[in-house]
């Protein structure tokens, strides 16, 4: 439990997905800033849906797991963690569609 | 361990050990994590030096640093919606890490072709003046009154915890340090390091050490964080 409330638990979500999932994604190269014409804005995008995956994450096991103890307040964060990571899901599906239009001009 | 620590309360956190000590050990689990993630990054990804890992441009290590920044960013504005009282302050402090993290993606050259931060180009003839202007008047002016007006609050409030001791205030500057020491190494190391005979293989750690730095500034701020965070999602005012 100490180690869900730790900040280097939900760091480390961002850091596996900056390090190793980030160049596994469709489209993804080390020039796309400059090389397409939208593929600046759609790494930031991806980059945000990181944040919120693992805000979502968050939100979920610790919503979750406090959900008996005090209703209101483990709700707020459970809700909290849904939202980003319908976010995040949302994030994606925008990376990929700036990148396929800025592909298809 | 560390990260047990982290877990508790900012007024327990205050009440219960001496600010300076606290902030110096955060700052040190904070380069032990770093140094982990990125014995992490060169044992996972394969790349052949440690150059290639820490110093490249969009390497794992920078790639890490925008990605904690953006984070930063994203759970700041969760908190303020979680937070009523304290909104702008949250917006405030979301808003200064995403710039951070548009920085590190180096978002100013590619969305705009201008390099805002190099002040050399400010007063390079090459570059027409009504061009530079625009850039004074459209892009440099209203950031500075957007930041500045949320600055002037977010300054109020550290104006108060001066005098009321509280912990994050060294957070805070050891932060700022960190980050003078990284901009004085990236913008002032170029002209002045010639003058030392460092050779290619001094350059290159200097720029590892400063890639480092700005990833362990990405750390450290949300982990000062932290505790913050933890309040505001726990409903309390």
């Amino acid at each position: 439990m100490w180690w869900l409330k730790s900040w280097p638990c939900w760091i480390l979500i961002v850091v596996i997905c900056a390090t190793w999932v980030l160049p596994e994604i469709p489209y993804y190269q080390d020039w796309m800033p400059y090389g397409y014409e939208l593929g600046g804005i759609a790494l930031v995008v991806m980059y945000l849906s990181f944040g919120c995956w693992s805000l979502g994450l968050y939100g979920l096991v610790m919503g979750g797991l406090s959900w008996k103890s005090d209703s209101l307040k483990s709700r707020l964060v459970f809700k909290l963690g849904l939202a980003a990571l319908s976010l995040a899901i949302g994030l994606v599906v925008c990376y990929l569609k700036l990148m396929h239009l800025t592909l298809s001009v | 361990m560390f990260v047990r620590q982290w877990s508790s309360r900012p007024q327990s956190i205050s009440k219960t050990h001496d600010p300076i000590v606290l902030c110096s050990k955060h700052l040190v689990q904070v380069m032990f994590f770093c140094i982990g993630v990125t014995v992490l990054a060169k044992w996972g990804t394969g790349l052949p030096g440690w150059r290639d890992v820490i110093a490249s441009e969009n390497g794992p290590i920078e790639r890490m640093s925008a990605a904690i920044w953006f984070m930063g960013f994203t759970w700041c504005v969760a908190a303020a919606l979680a937070q009523r009282t304290r909104t702008v302050e949250w917006l405030s402090v979301a808003m200064v890490l995403l710039l951070f993290g548009l920085r590190e993606l180096d978002a100013h050259r590619w969305s705009t072709g201008w390099n805002l931060d190099k002040l050399a180009n400010y007063w390079n003839p090459q570059f027409p003046l009504h061009e530079r202007l625009l850039v004074i008047g459209l892009m440099v002016l209203p950031c500075l009154i957007v930041g500045g007006g949320l600055c002037l609050r977010l300054w109020k409030t550290i104006g108060q915890s001066w005098f009321t001791d509280e912990s994050w205030l060294r957070h805070l500057m050891v932060g700022v340090a960190i980050l003078v020491f990284c901009v004085t190494l990236d913008k002032v190391g170029p002209y002045v390091l010639p003058l030392f005979v460092l050779g290619d293989f001094g350059q290159v750690v200097l720029m590892e050490i400063e890639e480092f730095l700005e990833l362990v500034l990405a750390v450290f701020t949300i982990a000062s964080l932290w505790p913050y965070l933890q309040k505001a999602f726990n409903g309390d005012e």
